[in-house]
């Protein structure tokens, strides 16, 4: 269970100072598949960076299965929208690096990482660097890499925002049948709506900076869910509207306050 | 005014070039310049095939690269472990910058008395000016080589579980080598200036002694030929590097090779 | 409280602070004063030498040098490199021995030109143009080749003459070389006069450090130095005054090289 308690974290940007996020309290539960969504800049990352222990909360506190987090949280995994990957390193040796930071003995490492080859379908690739992989295959190897050493959250930042409409739905749909695998919880921002409803349990809408939730709301929609006919049907349309109205007030007063400035 | 002149008539061009210019110092010398003062082609190139076929010249290439390659070495070493140290200390990096552009302002030239203070006469304080003269291209691209590094994959091995020890070992000492090798290309032939100013200042032998030897005995011959060993050299090297360096790397050629013949 | 700016300068000051302090008292307990001398005799050798008047002559010797140097090298670097700038046949004739001549080590021939020019201004000032020389050549004719050519085309087919392009195109694109070579030659002509001074000279202030390191007096070499310093930071500032002066469009230190010069 991942415990934010009236958490504030601001930046200095040309000497001013810009609260990112200010008193924000959330609660998720094991197992659950959460979206962030918000208007750019309104502190979703920076809230998901708490809660990974790269960031430390100015005020309140971050808790995580009931504990305070202060130092880097290595129990969850990470994952952004950059293809961070070892350029030097081939598939094999990307996903078995954290095997590696873990001193998992070699003899061990082969069947981890073949398995975990096997979970996203890259087989016959095993060799090959990220220059010679496709966007959606290098997205591929960050999840092996990620689900490799089991953590039992995911944080994922816009993940596969880079990747074109396509490629995009076919990767929801491959997070979401490992997702129903491993069983993981999620913590997945996005700016995109349709993305939130279509694979979380739960959205939560931020309000433009500092952040704060407008909207905390559940999304009942039948797992698993067939993206196909799920965007057409008339839940999926109401769930629709409900969030983008409370959305749509957020960005367009930002935009009216004068922009954002990332 | 546009358009170029064929390829044989530019050839034929610089023939015509290098023939003047050989021609009219061997003819000028002794009619109107007293050899003793400027040599002469003809002196050069005897003296030349002298000091390879007598085998005279080897020694001192020898101690001349000798200088230059382990200043290199030492200066790489220094400047990485600098450029990696401020690399991932930003703050401390910005604090220290107008410093260290201070220092770099100063000819490291001018630490020759320091140096020889410090490390006595010998082999000792010419490495160290070496070493100090290519400090700086090694420590500022050592540098930018750490902070290109994405901190998105430093975050993401960190909650993998990554200390920073391991960070830098898989991450930032990887990153860096096409940094480290595209400034060593570029401060190979700062080396050997630095190696020859060197020699030239308190060197007993080694290419720099020799034109200062040369020069000081009156003979100009050996000074010119001396000097034409040091531009073969210096060509030879800025030629390999521009041609394998860029394959070396792997990556981004544009870096280097322009740089190279940046010997001064 | 403290803007931040200052507080950056205010730290600073204080690192350079610890440094002398730090100086000050290693060299009589860590290492022997012989080595690196002492801060308050620096200061002290210093103040000796501003008090008596003494240091004006070097300081003179050395600014003549350097200024004559640069003026003769610079112009003439530039004029040679857009005359064969401007004509592709004779820059391809010219290539090569602009590159054997451009590697060569110019200060491998300070003693040549010592033993011709004698130990005064002369020799000083020939090889700082030569050096100057070399580089603002080089640079000029590879700056020349890439940025003219389009630009010229484009001229002429406007209907310039050959004298409307040498006005409109030529002549300011030289000043913007001439000012950015400058900069790129200031640190070099400072090295090839510090290296003439060592290596024959009777004032200067090569001469200086050199007769002080001579006479095993740390205290004046690190003064000397300290001075030539100075001279290294005025004229980089006087460079940067004349490139605001005469090239306002053009924001300061643009390219790579000046970049790296820094």
């Amino acid at each position: 269970m991942i415990n934010i308690k009236g958490v504030s974290k601001s930046f200095e940007k040309d000497g001013r100072k810009i609260d990112a996020v200010k008193d924000f309290s959330l609660t998720i539960n094991d197992g659950e598949f959460v979206a962030l969504i918000g208007p750019s800049g309104c502190g979703k990352s920076t809230v998901l960076n708490m809660i990974a222990g790269l960031l430390g909360p100015e005020e309140g506190a971050v808790e995580y299965n009931g504990e305070r987090v202060t130092a880097i949280n290595t129990s969850v995994g990470y994952m952004t929208q950059k293809d961070s990957l070892l350029p030097w390193r081939t598939t094999e040796g990307n996903i078995s690096a954290p095997l590696d930071i873990r001193r998992v003995p070699k003899s061990e490492r082969a069947a981890l990482v073949s398995q975990a080859i096997e979970k996203v379908r890259l087989e016959g690739f095993e060799r090959h660097h990220p220059d010679e992989l496709s966007g959606g295959m290098r997205k591929r190897v960050l999840l092996a890499r990620t689900l490799i050493y089991e953590p039992d959250t995911l944080l994922m930042d816009e993940p596969f925002a880079a990747l074109d409409a396509l490629l995009k739905l076919v990767m929801q749909e491959e997070l979401l049948r490992i997702w129903s695998e491993a069983r993981a919880t999620v913590v997945y921002v996005t700016h995109d709506l349709t993305e939130a409803i279509s694979i979380a349990d739960r959205i939560v809408v931020f309000s433009k900076r500092p952040g704060r939730i407008v909207l905390d709301l559940p999304i009942e929609l039948e797992r698993p869910r067939d993206f196909d006919t799920i965007r057409s049907s008339p839940e999926f349309l109401k769930l629709y509207n409900r969030v983008w109205a409370t959305l749509r007030r957020e960005v367009v007063s930002q935009e009216e306050a004068g922009g954002e400035s990332r | 005014m546009i358009d170029r002149a064929p390829m044989w008539r530019i050839r034929l061009y610089q023939l015509i070039v290098l023939g003047v210019f050989l021609g009219g110092w061997e003819w000028v010398s002794d009619r109107h310049i007293r050899t003793l003062w400027i040599s002469k082609p003809s002196l050069i190139a005897e003296r030349t095939l002298d000091w390879f076929s007598s085998g005279f010249i080897y020694s001192h290439i020898l101690a001349t690269l000798q200088i230059a390659g382990l200043g290199l070495l030492i200066g790489t070493a220094i400047g990485v472990v600098f450029g990696i140290v401020l690399g991932l200390q930003r703050s401390l990096s910005r604090l220290l910058d107008p410093i260290l552009g201070g220092a770099y302002t100063l000819p490291r030239i001018a630490f020759l008395p320091v140096l020889l203070f410090w490390f006595g006469f010998g082999f000792r304080p010419l490495v160290a000016l070496v070493a100090l003269m290519i400090f700086f291209v090694l420590f500022y691209n050592t540098r930018a080589g750490v902070e290109s590094v994405d901190g998105d994959l430093v975050a993401s091995m960190r909650v993998m579980g990554a200390t920073r020890i391991q960070v830098i070992r898989m991450v930032i000492l990887p990153s860096i080598v096409p940094f480290v090798l595209a400034a060593m290309m570029i401060a190979a032939p700062y080396a050997l200036v630095g190696a020859i100013v060197g020699e030239i200042f308190i060197g007993s032998k080694g290419l720099g002694f020799l034109i200062v030897s040369s020069t000081g005995g009156l003979d100009l011959t050996g000074t010119f030929t001396a000097c034409l060993v040091v531009t073969v050299i210096s060509l030879i090297a800025t030629l390999v590097i521009a041609r394998h360096g860029p394959r070396l790397l792997g990556r981004s050629p544009g870096t280097i090779g322009g740089n190279a013949g940046a010997a001064f | 409280m403290l803007s931040s700016r200052s507080r950056i300068a205010f730290a600073r000051f204080l690192i350079v602070a610890g440094i002398v302090v730090a100086w000050h008292f290693a060299s009589r307990t860590l290492i022997d004063p012989f080595y690196i001398s002492r801060p308050f005799d620096v200061a002290e050798r210093l103040w000796d030498w501003v008090s008596t008047g003494d240091i004006v002559e070097h300081v003179l010797t050395t600014m003549s040098e350097l200024v004559y140097g640069l003026v003769i090298g610079v112009v003439l670097g530039v004029l040679v490199a857009m005359i064969l700038g401007s004509s592709p046949t004779l820059a391809a004739v010219f290539r090569p021995f602009v590159t054997v001549a451009y590697s060569f080590p110019q200060l491998a021939l300070t003693p040549l030109y010592i033993l011709w020019f004698g130990v005064f201004l002369m020799p000083k000032v020939i090889l700082i143009s030569v050096v100057v020389f070399f580089l603002m050549f080089f640079n000029t004719f590879e700056g020349v080749k890439n940025v003219e050519g389009d630009l010229i085309a484009a001229m002429r087919v406007m209907g310039a003459k050959r004298l409307d392009v040498f006005r409109i195109v030529v002549l300011p694109a030289s000043a913007v070389f001439l000012i950015t070579g400058l900069r790129h030659a200031v640190p070099f002509a400072l090295r090839a006069a510090v290296f003439a001074e060592f290596l024959a000279s009777v004032r200067g202030l090569g001469f200086l450090a050199l007769t002080s390191a001579r006479s095993y007096s740390s205290a004046g070499l690190f003064a000397a130095l300290a001075v030539l310093l100075l001279v290294g930071v005025g004229l980089n500032a006087l460079v940067s005054w004349l490139e605001r002066v005469v090239l306002p469009w053009r924001s300061a230190g643009v390219d790579v090289t000046a970049a790296m010069q820094r």
